[in-house]
């Protein structure tokens, strides 16, 4: 069920209810209550769904148990690859067989070979890489011995399924998120309030920002060789204001549900488009799975320990493997390309690391340089999602030589002109106001306490809910529920 | 705990409070752009109707209100009927426009209501989460719903648990505004001519609206048009009414039947009489059992293919659901006939 849907407004309060006042502070009770709404949430998507999940979940479960019991280094090692393979080609399965199959068939047709590719009508499972890669970081760090596998399954299974990140994230840790059911969890008044709060700017930031905002931008996608590079260029910042608003605005409602039940999560999204450098967008950017490729994948190769060529071929590797993660398709490979493409340079003249405190800290406007800063590196994003969004390359390659043309500077599509737009322009910059103003705390709304009138605090969050309900129409899948 | 219970519901409260105040101020049909539109017209003109035809797509395309002027009323009247028929507007839909439509300025003429009777049935699935299916959804509709489908012998219990599910979905959509809010305040008062058809009397065609539109999804639903689904249709209404004599007061769903009744009363209150119609290919085992409960107001019968085998023939046909203007034609005609058969008898 999606998160702006009447039945998940029906489903939370009964899970709540059930979890605070049915469980009654009983650490057994409420890691039932967990598991089986978790379960019924996923199960809402499609039944099946649930059998592969629990499969992925119980072969961790139990191959983590396994390696703890052997002593012999090398079984250990066979019990992890055994892991990865059967989680790893599960997720091939599912999400890459037919687009190798298609790229097998296509690089034969080069060579003038041509025949039918045996491509199967295979369902993508829901949140399939979120909790594969859950799973996986389980196993891995009971591997590494950095933790103790759990004993008990519920509230392993808890761990897995739990239903605000099981299928878009944050990819949790399970030294974070498992010791969470271990022991009972108390009811925290103020904690519970911030969780509605970040829900309500979740919602705000997928309902109002994510989907008018995606209107346009498919307007200008799906016919995109109608248009000059001015309406691409803002087709495509249209875009980047869409994935952004729905894929944080995901991850805040995630954060801000599992608050209610008094869980913490990872914060996935610390306002990247303010960043100053790619580098900087890059730890700010779905910060779950760039610091799982990096603490599974980037260090295992030596991360920055090695020479400078062996550090770029890892950097390409990270982002060349970020980009197939979400997708089976050249588009995204691309899109991790030219990522690292930007990023290099900076490693190279090790400039990676600059930027770590929040941009203008203290101050209320940037300084000329950081605003200079930001936009540019908003620009070099934006080229990034021109592959991400397109349906091919060459509707890549059109966009690019388009924006890059004289046809830059000539006016916008005309619908783009009309009354309506300017409405949305309003909300996308009372939007990015917020985000500004918010930027030193985990979300843009966290710090609205600072109002001491609840008066006042309530009538903010009125012309909120006003605007969701307003702006809530028929409903766009979240993005990322597609990876 | 208790404070953050007490709040929340007191949030939510305020929300409601202020929806309620907002909702007071637009119209009753503000959900159904089709409906909406021919009031609008009506209101627009200062002329209001004696005779009204009131039902779903059935009455929209099938009932030609020219025709039946000239067959129901003298040349030298000056009364008209209109057509608020409109596409997807079932039963209780039906039930509410036409009491809201009782308490409005429109009805002060209105003599006589061609009614479409019909069973409850759930929301189908391409029309839930749309404001057609939810404007109307009041908490006395929502009761009357939960009820009717509760109380229905012929249901199965996977056909009441959808509709349950379905329509207290519904309902919360509906109290809480999502998804219609934006609708509710910029586009309550959509009006357009076009939807209340060429003469502006309510009716029209499919034909028409083909002709004028060129709509894709018209000409696909014409060349969809299947004889053998027809055909299979008409042997079970065939069936249908030769078992009617086998129904029994208590296969019927009996809150709708106080419902029915409950119009019956309401209409002679405003002195205006309620004829309740059957539509072709509507049958069924459950409207039949309904019509043969309804006291107090005609029932007119024009489902029964042995009766009227021209509303199943291909030359009279849109598509699958519906007659074209050729067949809006007959059927109007065949209405009026039954309806002054009645008149005579009395």
């Amino acid at each position: 069920m999606l998160f702006n849907s009447i039945d998940f407004i029906i489903f939370l309060p009964l899970v709540f209810l059930a979890h605070w006042y049915f469980a009654n502070n009983k650490l057994s009770a409420q890691n039932l209550v967990i598991v089986v709404s978790s379960l019924v949430f996923y199960g809402w998507w499609d039944w099946r769904f649930l059998f592969l999940m629990m499969f992925s979940a119980l072969v961790d479960f139990y191959i983590s148990l396994g390696i703890v019991k052997e002593s012999n280094i090398k079984n250990k090692r066979k019990l992890l690859i055994l892991s990865l393979f059967l989680n790893l080609g599960l997720l091939g399965f599912f999400k890459y067989y037919n687009f190798f199959v298609s790229s097998f068939v296509d690089a034969f047709t080069v060579f003038g070979y041509n025949f039918d590719p045996f491509t199967l009508n295979i369902i993508l499972p829901v949140g399939i890489s979120f909790y594969t890669f859950q799973t996986l970081s389980y196993t891995i760090d009971v591997y590494r011995g950095s933790l103790e596998p759990s004993r008990k399954i519920i509230p392993y299974i808890a761990f897995v399924s739990f239903f605000p990140q099981l299928v878009a994230g944050p990819i949790e840790r399970a030294a974070n998120l498992l010791p969470q059911f271990y022991k009972p969890r108390v009811f925290d008044y103020t904690r519970a309030v911030d969780g509605l709060r970040q829900i309500l700017w979740g919602l705000f930031k997928k309902v109002v920002v994510a989907d008018n905002c995606a209107e346009y931008a498919n307007i200008i996608f799906n016919s995109s060789d109608d248009y000059n590079g001015s309406t691409l260029l803002i087709g495509v910042a249209l875009f980047a204001l869409q994935i952004y608003g729905d894929f944080s605005g995901y991850s805040d409602i995630a954060i801000g549900t599992a608050k209610l039940f008094g869980v913490q999560l990872m914060q996935n999204f610390a306002f990247p488009y303010f960043s100053r450098d790619i580098a900087e967008f890059w730890r700010r950017w779905h910060i779950s799975l760039t610091t799982w490729f990096r603490d599974y994948l980037y260090f295992t190769l030596g991360g920055s320990r090695v020479n400078l060529k062996k550090q770029i071929r890892n950097t390409f590797i990270i982002f060349l493997v970020s980009g197939f993660w979400h997708g089976a398709s050249w588009n995204f490979i691309a899109w991790g390309g030219i990522n690292a493409i930007f990023f290099l340079p900076l490693l190279v003249i090790k400039r990676n690391r600059m930027n770590l405190e929040v941009v203008a800290q203290g101050s209320i406007l940037p300084s000329l340089r950081d605003f200079i800063q930001i936009l540019m590196t908003f620009f070099l994003v934006l080229l990034g999602w021109i592959f991400f969004r397109s349906d091919s390359l060459t509707q890549a390659a059109q966009f690019y030589s388009e924006i890059f043309s004289f046809s830059l500077f000539h006016k916008p599509a005309d619908f783009l002109l009309e009354p309506e737009v300017s409405v949305l322009l309003l909300l996308i910059t009372f939007f990015i106001i917020l985000e500004w103003f918010g930027r030193e705390g985990k979300y843009a709304i966290e710090g609205i306490d600072i109002v001491r009138s609840q008066y006042l605090r309530w009538s903010i969050y009125l012309f909120l809910v006003f605007l969701i309900a307003i702006f809530m129409g028929a409903k766009n899948t979240f993005i990322y529920f597609q990876f | 705990m208790k404070q953050f219970v007490y709040k929340g519901v007191l949030f939510l409260s305020i929300y409601l409070v202020l929806r309620v105040v907002l909702y007071s101020f637009i119209p009753y049909h503000w959900g159904n752009v089709w409906y909406s539109s021919k009031i609008q017209n009506l209101e627009k003109s200062g002329k209001y109707p004696e005779v009204v035809f009131i039902g779903s797509s059935r009455v929209y395309r099938q009932i030609d209100p020219a025709l039946f002027d000239n067959l129901y009323f003298s040349q030298d009247s000056t009364g008209f009927s209109y057509n608020l028929g409109a596409p997807a507007t079932f039963c209780p839909q039906t039930y509410y426009l036409y009491e809201n439509f009782l308490e409005s300025e429109v009805s002060k003429n209105c003599k006589v209501v061609f009614f479409e009777l019909l069973p409850v049935t759930g929301i189908e699935e391409k029309l839930l989460h749309q404001e057609r299916s939810t404007y109307w959804l009041n908490a006395s509709e929502y009761f009357f719903l939960i009820k009717s489908i509760s109380g229905n012998p012929l249901k199965t219990f996977s056909d009441k648990f959808y509709e349950w599910q379905t329509y207290t979905s519904s309902y919360i959509e509906s109290i809480l505004g999502l998804g219609h809010f934006r609708d509710e305040v910029l586009d309550w008062n959509y009006y357009s001519s076009e939807l209340c058809g060429p003469e502006l009397n309510g009716f029209y065609a499919l034909d028409d609206e083909l002709n004028r539109n060129k709509s894709d999804a018209l000409k696909k639903r014409k060349k969809e048009l299947n004889m053998d689904n027809l055909a299979r249709l008409k042997n079970q209404a065939v069936r249908i009414h030769k078992s009617k004599d086998l129904l029994t007061p208590h296969q019927v769903d009996h809150t709708n039947i106080d419902r029915v009744n409950q119009l019956i009363a309401l209409s002679a209150n405003k002195g205006i009489s309620i004829v309740f119609f059957i539509s072709p290919r509507m049958v069924s085992q459950e409207l039949l059992a309904l019509a043969q409960q309804v006291k107090g107001a005609p029932v007119i019968d024009l489902s029964n293919p042995t009766e009227f085998p021209e509303f199943y023939e291909y030359r009279y046909l849109f598509d699958n659901g519906h007659l074209n203007k050729a067949g809006a034609i007959i059927y109007t005609e065949a209405l009026f006939k039954k309806y002054a058969s009645l008149k005579n008898k009395e």
